[in-house]
């Protein structure tokens, strides 16, 4: 995945070697925050170019960016 | 284009849902830049006032609005332009909550009739109307047209937010009106939101993992800067753009005049300054008919004053309104207490604070003190600088000041009357609780944690779970580490709408347009949403009809007197000079009795020893925070010493011109009105300007307020020629006085009653205990205390008895009989049950009758037996119990189908089981356990044998020298850390023959904290200390005898049954 802009404003440019078309919604999950397993994620829904939907997401705690089915 | 400006903004107002006090929204707003912002909380403006005059004085423009709850569930947002809006506001929130406590919800039809001056935003992302009901929403939008009516867009970033924004603007478009955007925050900055969630699942009674479908999901409900709202708003500015431009219209401001008058008499046949010439010159020539001629003619002379100087500051029908309230007080009273009542004689109620100074008050029944007898000034209660309306505070007995709330209401109607709020605050005990639970932490360890926590404060909890064992295991632990920086985030926030002690309002124009109000959770009653501190902002006249334990306590005994004795006590013509009541006082015998009770005070009554009213007058006052702050209780008993020794003495004075407002407190400020006497004497200020100073030092205490008086102070000091140092030592102590003190007419009101207290017990020591168990809670002692000390002065006290015992305590012959309401578990109504249906078909012969008989449930039942209220039938208490358990049913306790079955005529046949005898031991803790008191055998006379060698009793400490080691060891009944005894703490034990003064030092404190906090039982190791008539033990090491005593009981659980010592102080 490919991706401009760093922190909060980070988003993907290039999703599995496809351009990202379109930026639908974005979205953020704060959770379970009193654990021992947080879960801080910035998630994406797009469109990429070959019209296919996915639903990325960007791991605040560990880092990384990973993809998922939309 | 207008900058954006927050209209969705909820403070911990919107109780358990907002997660930061008003001031820190407005500023984080503040340093946001933002021109203003709305405070929109959940069905209510509790905290907009506030909220106004903290924006204001941060710069930013404050608008008054709130979320409102429909009858659907949907909500919307009301934002007031004008104040035909506010009024309409405030009355569309007292219609929602009306009938529905705690679940308000308005009719919409009533908004689409009532909402000139309002804007209405078509509500939240979760609830909002345009979402739940678009119909609905059409019809608003019909009834407030396009200016006043916008579909509200949010955008919270969780998934579905672009769906639901694009679905509101197209309604938005089919309705022809604006959209605009809006944060709905929550927290004032981020590092807040995690408290948000807490307080869901809080709110909800569940566990942060309980409640995921209503908590956020993540911490996007903090007040965003401008430039981020523009941010995330890339897409639609010109929504963003239409906040900012709407917030410019809505220029209303609460912090102006609203509008209110209390009922001054104006419409009457005669001005208001006649109406009250009349009645107080009515009342003088009663009053004064007998008097001396020179008292009659200073009192003719003060009250011609008076009168003068309400005329001229308007507030003769101020007067004439406390008045008449007083006259409706004597109906309620004549009611409350019954024809022919021994009470009669009694004044439905007495004046207290400032007020007692005054001889209109007096005359019109607000004060039972004679202001030109006593030498009581008006100074602080009236002066012709008088900025705000006098504070008047009225006490009554609790059963005349309850049914005189209901008269008021009754009287100015509805619309027009409410009781003032005050609002449940998060403390140590209640943070560690909820916060606990929340994060699923173990209730027993929280358990635990909560009953340690007597005088912690909440904001520090995390040092004190350092300080306690385990410290590292909870360090480790995400949730614990949670748990101590949330207990500290929610401490001092607002859990609940509560109602103030007394306090009333009363308007002429109606109530309802004014500020909202609802049902109190007390039937019959209604409270306004204001607390005292917005109340007094609004300029509201406040009434305060406060419920006094003690006068509850005196009329109770006065009739129990006339009951037993047919004796009529008349409290206004005892003696006020019975040398055996001093000798008491000045002995420090003083447990139960009004103000002079406390270890504190016990303390100084040794080495001050007063001797008339005036002395205790001065006694009252003394041990309070302003006095010790304002270093004057040492000087002030060291220099009364002095005087006692040698009658020529003459108290040092800081300087020659504080000679005479000093002089009755031997140079000391004691009163608070000396505060403005020191002032105008010292450095020359108006009565006025002394009284600004005082109110500067006072509730809101502002720093910048206070510094510019003590310019104005040394300035006005120099000018009369007192040495800067010495003002600046006088300043210091007026500041470390603040207004934490009694006015010297509140202390004489105070003394007179702690006399009467002193004299009622010496004289009718039997009465005065039971009225005193009747009254509970009050005072510095817990009843079990109260007991042990009647039954040292020779008062006999039986335990409660299903046979002869009523609800109440009372006396049987001169001995005090326990009420069956001190048995826990039963209540007072069953308890009151249960003596009428003896009193109507005769005793209960038996535990089998009293269980076929007695309207109460099983559980209640056993409570009975386990609390020794069945001994009487002669059987031990586990045979009680098991024949309890055989004895069939008939009466209905409005139970289930169990307590309906009819009884079978026949006996069980079963055999006696063996069952042990209870031992002393478990009978005593029985009684302590089940009634909180115990009349037979004290703990300690059955630890005694069983205690290490060398352990002191209370009574041989006199024969110890000073300075001696000494072991002592009891039951802790009241534990106390001031503020102001830089972390001593001092303990209260009893033993069977009396009471022990222990003085913990930090050092002996830190070592042995949980000892002294939760334990009930304590030995205590230290030096013997004796100053002159007081005696302390000055604690080196203390060890909780729990073990112990479980050991001495057989294996028996001790700790948890012995009533908990009273806790006092702990700020910090």
């Amino acid at each position: 995945m490919v991706t401009r802009g760093v922190g909060a404003s980070a988003e993907p440019v290039t999703v599995n070697r496809m351009q990202v078309a379109r930026v639908r919604e974005v979205w953020r999950v704060v959770d379970r925050w009193w654990t021992e397993a947080p879960v801080r994620r910035r998630y994406f829904d797009l469109v990429l170019e070959s019209g296919q939907n996915v639903v990325a997401y960007h791991d605040e705690e560990a880092g990384g960016w990973f993809t998922q089915r939309a | 284009m207008a900058g954006y400006a927050e209209l969705h903004c909820h403070s911990a107002y919107s109780f358990l849902d907002g997660a930061s006090r008003p001031e820190e929204l407005v500023l984080a707003a503040a340093e946001h830049g933002y021109p203003a912002l709305a405070l929109t909380d959940h069905d209510g403006i509790y905290g907009s006032l506030e909220f106004a005059y903290a924006a204001k004085a941060f710069g930013v423009r404050p608008i008054t609005g709130a979320e409102v709850t429909l009858a659907d569930g949907s909500h919307v947002t009301l934002l007031v332009e004008t104040p035909r809006g506010y009024a309409n506001l405030c009355r569309l929130l007292t219609a929602a909550h009306a009938g529905r406590r705690l679940d308000p919800g308005l009719d919409q039809a009533l908004l689409e009739e009532r909402n000139d001056g309002l804007v209405c935003l078509s509500g939240c992302a979760r609830s909002g109307l345009a979402l739940r009901n678009p119909n609905a929403a059409a019809r608003l939008a019909r009834a407030l047209g396009p200016e006043r009516f916008l579909v509200e867009l949010q955008r919270p970033l969780t998934r579905g937010d672009a769906r639901r924004n694009a679905a509101l603007r197209e309604l938005a478009g089919t309705l022809g009106v604006h959209t605009v955007a809006t944060g709905n925050a929550h927290a004032h900055a981020e590092s807040r939101v995690r408290l948000q969630d807490a307080l869901v699942a809080i709110r909800h009674r569940t566990s942060l993992e309980g409640c995921e479908p209503e908590r956020r999901g993540n911490d996007e409900c903090a007040l965003l800067a401008p430039a981020e709202v523009a941010e995330r708003w890339r897409d639609d500015p010109a929504s963003v753009a239409a906040a900012g431009e709407l917030a410019e219209r809505l220029t209303f401001d609460l912090t102006q005049e609203l509008g209110y008058r209390y009922p001054d008499f104006s419409d009457g046949p005669d001005p208001a300054d006649v109406q009250l010439a009349r009645v107080t010159r009515a009342a003088f020539d009663e009053r004064y008919r007998d008097a001396r001629p020179g008292l009659r003619r200073r009192a003719e002379e003060r009250l011609r004053e008076e009168l003068a100087l309400i005329a001229e500051l308007g507030l003769s029908g101020f007067f004439l309104l406390h008045w008449e309230v007083l006259e409706l007080a004597r109906d309620v009273a004549a009611e409350v207490r019954g024809a022919g009542s021994p009470r009669h004689l009694l004044p439905p109620g007495r004046g207290r604070g400032s007020s007692v100074g005054s001889i209109v008050c007096y005359l019109t029944g607000l004060s039972h003190v004679d202001p030109v007898a006593a030498d009581l000034k008006l100074g602080r209660f009236l002066n012709r600088e008088l900025v705000s309306v006098p504070d008047i505070d009225l006490d009554f007995p609790r059963d005349i000041r309850e049914r005189l709330i209901v008269a008021v209401c009754e009287k100015y109607g509805r619309e027009h009357s409410a009781l003032v709020a005050s609002f449940a605050t998060y403390r140590a005990r209640g943070a560690i609780r909820d916060v606990g639970k929340a994060l699923g932490l173990p209730p027993a360890e929280l358990e635990r944690l909560a009953r340690l926590s007597d005088g912690w404060n909440a904001r520090r909890v995390a040092e004190e779970l350092e300080l306690l064992p385990e410290a590292e295991r909870r360090r480790r632990s995400p949730r614990w580490r949670a748990f101590a920086e949330l207990c500290g985030e929610i401490a001092g926030l607002p859990r609940h709408l509560s109602q103030h002690p007394g306090g009333m309002i009363i308007s002429t124009r109606p109530l309802t347009e004014l500020v909202p109000i609802e049902p109190a959770a007390m039937e019959g009653r209604q409270l306004c949403q204001w607390d005292k501190d917005s109340c007094s902002d609004a300029g509201f006249l406040k009434i305060d009809l406060l419920g006094l334990g003690m006068l509850s306590a005196v009329e109770e005994c006065v009739e129990q007197i006339a009951l037993l004795r047919d004796e009529r006590i008349d409290l206004s013509r005892i003696p006020l000079d019975d040398p055996a009541v001093y000798a008491e006082i000045q002995d420090a015998d003083t447990v139960g009795l009004f103000q002079i009770e406390s270890r504190a005070q016990m303390q100084s009554l040794l080495r001050t020893r007063p001797e008339n009213l005036d002395d205790l007058t001065v006694q009252v006052a003394l041990v309070r925070p302003g006095p010790i702050q304002g270093k004057a209780v040492h000087p002030y008993v060291d220099r009364r010493q002095k005087l006692r020794e040698d009658p020529g003495f003459m108290p040092p004075y800081d300087h020659p011109l504080l000679a005479e407002p000093l002089e009755e407190t031997l140079g000391t400020i004691i009163f608070q009105e000396q505060v403005l006497d020191v002032a105008v004497a010292l450095a020359g200020f108006s009565v006025g300007e002394a009284e600004g100073l005082r109110r500067a030092m006072s509730r809101k205490r502002s720093e910048a307020a206070i510094e510019a008086y003590r310019d104005r102070f040394l300035e006005g000091a120099a000018g009369r020629g007192v040495p800067r140092e010495t003002a600046e030592l006088v300043f210091g102590k007026i500041n470390g006085f603040a207004s934490f003190g009694f006015p010297k007419s509140h202390a004489a009101a105070f003394a007179l009653l702690a006399y009467q207290s002193a004299w009622l017990r010496h004289r009718y020591p039997a009465e005065f205990l039971c009225a005193l168990l009747n009254a509970q809670p009050m005072g510095f002692y817990p009843p079990a205390s109260l007991v042990r000390d009647a039954q040292r002065r020779g008062v006999e006290v039986r335990p409660p008895d299903v046979r002869v015992s009523e609800a109440k305590c009372r006396l049987e012959g001169e001995a005090v009989r326990v009420g069956l309401g001190y048995v826990r578990g039963l209540g007072e109504e069953p308890a009151k049950a249960l003596a009428a249906e003896r009193e109507r078909r005769g005793p209960f012969t038996g535990i089998r009758d009293l269980a076929q008989r007695a309207p109460v449930d099983r559980p209640a039942l056993e409570a009975l037996v386990a609390g020794g209220a069945c001994d009487s039938f002669g059987w031990p208490r586990r045979q009680l119990l098991w024949r309890l358990g055989l004895a069939p049913r008939s009466v209905s306790a409005g139970g289930g189908g169990e307590e309906r079955q009819l009884a079978l005529p026949l006996d069980p046949q079963t055999d006696v089981p063996e069952l042990p005898e209870q031992t002393s031991w478990e009978r005593m803790l029985a009684d302590y356990r089940v009634t909180g008191l115990s009349v037979g055998v004290h703990p300690l006379t059955l630890l005694r044998p069983s205690l290490p060698e060398g352990v002191t009793r209370s009574d041989e400490l006199g024969g110890l020298a000073h300075g001696a080691r000494v072991a002592v060891a009891g039951m802790v009944i009241a534990r106390q850390r001031p503020a102001t005894a830089n972390g001593v703490v001092f303990m209260l034990l009893e033993d069977e023959e009396g009471q022990v003064n222990l003085v913990v030092p930090p050092p002996v404190y830190e070592r042995c904290r949980a000892a002294v906090r939760g334990e009930p039982l304590v030995l205590a190791r230290g030096r013997f200390e004796r100053y002159e008539r007081n005696r302390n033990v000055v604690v080196e090491s203390l060890e909780s005898l729990s073990a112990l005593a479980r050991a001495a009981a057989g294996e028996v659980e001790v700790s948890e049954s012995m009533p908990r010592a009273h806790h006092f102080g702990g700020r910090r």
